[in-house]
């Protein structure tokens, strides 16, 4: 069965913050490893998997995971 | 990865990042690491050192890197990262925070570039340089460390420019002006951050996002080889560096099994697929050239090995380069312990290197202590493969290390004799051994500090100095340093022994005393005390006291002091502390003249 978009996603979370399952409205400072810092090493790993690289901008409005949902379905990823 | 370890939930954080070596994945497992501690991956002591991180950037990231590198082959660094951009006044505040944490390493990342950017003059080496020493100094005071600058990028960004580029031009001049600045002092080094990024690629080791968003100064990728570069002078430091490769042959040294497809088919020259051997045959000798020995394991029948080694005009490494060598069908683990004895060396100083993974396999399961690569199956990647190993790396090269292979080959000539000779006192005679025991020299402090850090046999104490400690022995009124030199008539062994006194009224206490294990065996150590017990009566002692503290790999010294005629006075724990009366005569050392003086060395 193929892998949805969200099931990595959340797979990338779980790797990246040591969660079970993000809700959409999750967000930096929600969540106890999601820091500047974090924040940063998930966005590498999202570029990583899916084959993109965003622009400094697009780091900066990917303050929830509903907007990195959005942003990724923006460059065509959903 | 590297060191055959059963798996446990630490080591199984190592396999998932070597399989999967990303940024968030390094700075996951770093994390998951520290809260471990050094104990879940059962890392001695012995390899346990403490790194501070200071510069310009946000080092964290770089600082995980650095403990998942160092954790990958056996070694844990407790790492302190300094505030944003404070280098300069945490290397000048003798009560911050760096010297609270008594770093034994200190990494300057990327803080020339800093200090040039801030100069009010763009253009002025004058000015950054005495800046540079100015720091360099604070550090020399307030620390017995190593200070360890990152140099500059030369600029590589105008890559169609005709004319010199000024910043290029400006760059290579201070990067020249740091190197004779931090050559001149032994607790100073320079990190060459240009060739490291040279071989990386300049275009790629900043990610200007990072740069800009969090102020990183390197691209993930670039700061995994940046750590490695940096946990080559932590091993350096530490002496924990490796003596000797061991080398199989088929496939190996040269392409083909000479056993089945004879001389004639083998694959080695230089052009075709035959110069990856070539260039890995050369790059080994690079590394003897540096004082590495080299050696042969290999299953194969020994003539047709020889006649290769001797005879095909396709090789570049000679039987004559080769010190110690197991050509047999015997299984190389066995091979491997013998080619140890055999040059006097432990297992942790060998690595080997075998194209089949299942010999690879074999000996990380049977000898855990060799260092055993993983190996690319491609030939012509093999002189990098050996490249990037950071085993090998010396903070001083001392000339006993370039002349190593040299005195190998003395010590080849001297078996030979052995062989041929019945007992050991004829043995020795024909020897011819002449020793010289003297005060230390300031140019031998260098040596004397390495051959505390890397002699593991016959070292009755095993305290390890750095030189800056050495060097504050030369000058003390309460201690001192002799070296012992020993010749023989197959060669000059240079300086092999060290003995340091502390002297309380009359008693004379070894606190350290130690020889290399080249000239083990020999009745030299019984001619070496006798000369210090010589040299104390001269300057008024009446007692010479020494320890013994067993370690894992001193024990052929334990009876060393009996043998001496010391009389046991006491144990503390597992030392065990002897003394002998001066007033009694030394016997003589009839095989071994002793050729220094009394009043030269008391």
């Amino acid at each position: 069965m193929a892998v949805t978009t969200d099931e990595r996603l959340q797979a990338i979370f779980c790797k990246a913050f040591n969660v079970e399952q993000l809700p959409d409205e999750a967000a930096p400072g929600t969540v106890a490893l999601w820091d500047s810092l974090g924040h940063l090493a998930l966005i590498t790993e999202l570029e990583l998997q899916f084959g993109v690289k965003f622009t400094v901008e697009e780091w900066s409005q990917m303050v929830s995971v509903r907007a990195i949902k959005e942003i990724l379905a923006d460059r065509g990823i959903h | 990865m590297m060191m055959g370890r059963p798996e446990s939930p630490a080591t199984a954080l190592l396999t998932r990042v070597a399989e999967e070596p990303t940024y968030l994945m390094y700075q996951t497992v770093a994390r998951e690491l520290r809260a471990l501690g050094p104990q879940a991956l059962e890392i001695p002591s012995t390899r346990h050192a403490r790194v501070a991180l200071i510069g310009t950037g946000t080092l964290e990231p770089l600082a995980s890197y650095l403990l998942v590198e160092a954790a990958q082959e056996q070694i844990w660094l407790d790492i302190w990262c300094g505030g944003y951009n404070q280098f300069q006044s945490e290397l000048l505040d003798a009560n911050g925070r760096l010297y609270a944490f008594a770093p034994e390493l200190v990494v300057v990342a990327a803080a020339a570039a800093g200090i040039v950017a801030g100069a009010s003059d763009g253009s002025a080496s004058e000015p950054l340089i005495t800046r540079i020493n100015e720091l360099s100094d604070a550090f020399t005071r307030h620390s017995k460390g190593l200070l360890i600058w990152h140099n500059l990028v030369v600029p590589s960004d105008e890559p169609y420019r005709l004319d010199p580029s000024p910043a290029a031009t400006l760059t290579t001049q201070l990067n020249a002006m740091l190197a004779t600045r931090c050559a001149q002092h032994p607790q100073l080094r320079v990190l060459d951050l240009d060739r490291l990024a040279a071989f990386f690629g300049k275009q790629r080791m900043c990610d200007e996002r990072l740069k800009s968003v969090a102020q990183i100064p390197w691209a993930p990728e670039f700061m995994r080889h940046l750590a490695r570069a940096m946990l080559a002078f932590v091993k350096a430091y530490k002496g924990l560096t490796r003596k000797c490769v061991v080398v199989d042959l088929d496939n190996t040294l040269w392409g083909g099994v000479v056993g089945e497809d004879g001389p004639d088919a083998l694959v080695l020259g230089d052009d075709g697929p035959g110069t990856g051997y070539v260039a890995f045959q050369r790059a080994l000798l690079d590394l003897r050239a540096r004082g590495i020995l080299l050696a042969i394991n290999s299953k194969n029948n020994p003539a047709d090995a020889l006649a290769v080694l001797r005879s095909h005009p396709g090789m570049v490494l000679r039987e004559h380069h080769v010190a110690a060598m197991r050509i047999n069908w015997q299984d190389k683990a066995t091979n491997m312990q013998a080619l140890a004895a055999e040059l006097n060396l432990g297992l942790d100083s060998l690595v080997f290197i075998d194209d089949q993974p299942f010999e690879r396999e074999l000996m990380r399961h049977l000898l855990p202590q060799v260092l055993t690569p993983d190996w690319p199956t491609d030939p012509l990647e093999y002189a990098s493969a050996l490249s990037s190993l950071t085993d090998f790396e010396r903070l001083q090269t001392t000339e006993e290390d370039q002349r190593r292979a040299e005195l190998y080959a003395a010590e080849q000539a001297r078996q030979q004799t052995q062989a041929q000779t019945c007992t050991l006192e004829d043995y020795l005679k024909s020897l011819e051994i002449v020793i010289s025991v003297q005060r230390m020299q300031p140019a031998e402090v260098a040596r004397v500090a390495q051959l505390t850090q890397k002699t593991n046999q016959f070292n009755l104490t095993t305290r390890r100095y750095q030189q800056r400690d050495i060097q504050d022995l030369l000058e003390s009124s309460t201690a001192r340093v002799y070296t012992l030199r020993v010749q023989d008539r197959f060669g000059d062994a240079g300086l092999v022994g060290v003995a340091i006194v502390r002297m309380m009224a009359d008693v004379w206490e070894l606190d350290t005393l130690l020889m290399s294990c080249r000239v083990m065996g020999r009745r030299i150590e019984f001619a070496f005390l006798g000369a210090l017990c010589q040299a104390a009566q001269a300057a008024g002692g009446s007692v010479l006291v020494g320890r013994y503290a067993p370690t894992a790999k001193n024990h052929v010294v334990k009876g060393l002091f009996a043998q001496a005629g010391f009389e046991p006075a006491g144990q503390k724990g597992e030392t065990i502390r002897w003394q002998r009366d001066l007033a009694r005569p030394w016997p003589e050392e009839p095989l071994i003249r002793v050729d220094a003086a009394v009043e030269a060395i008391a």
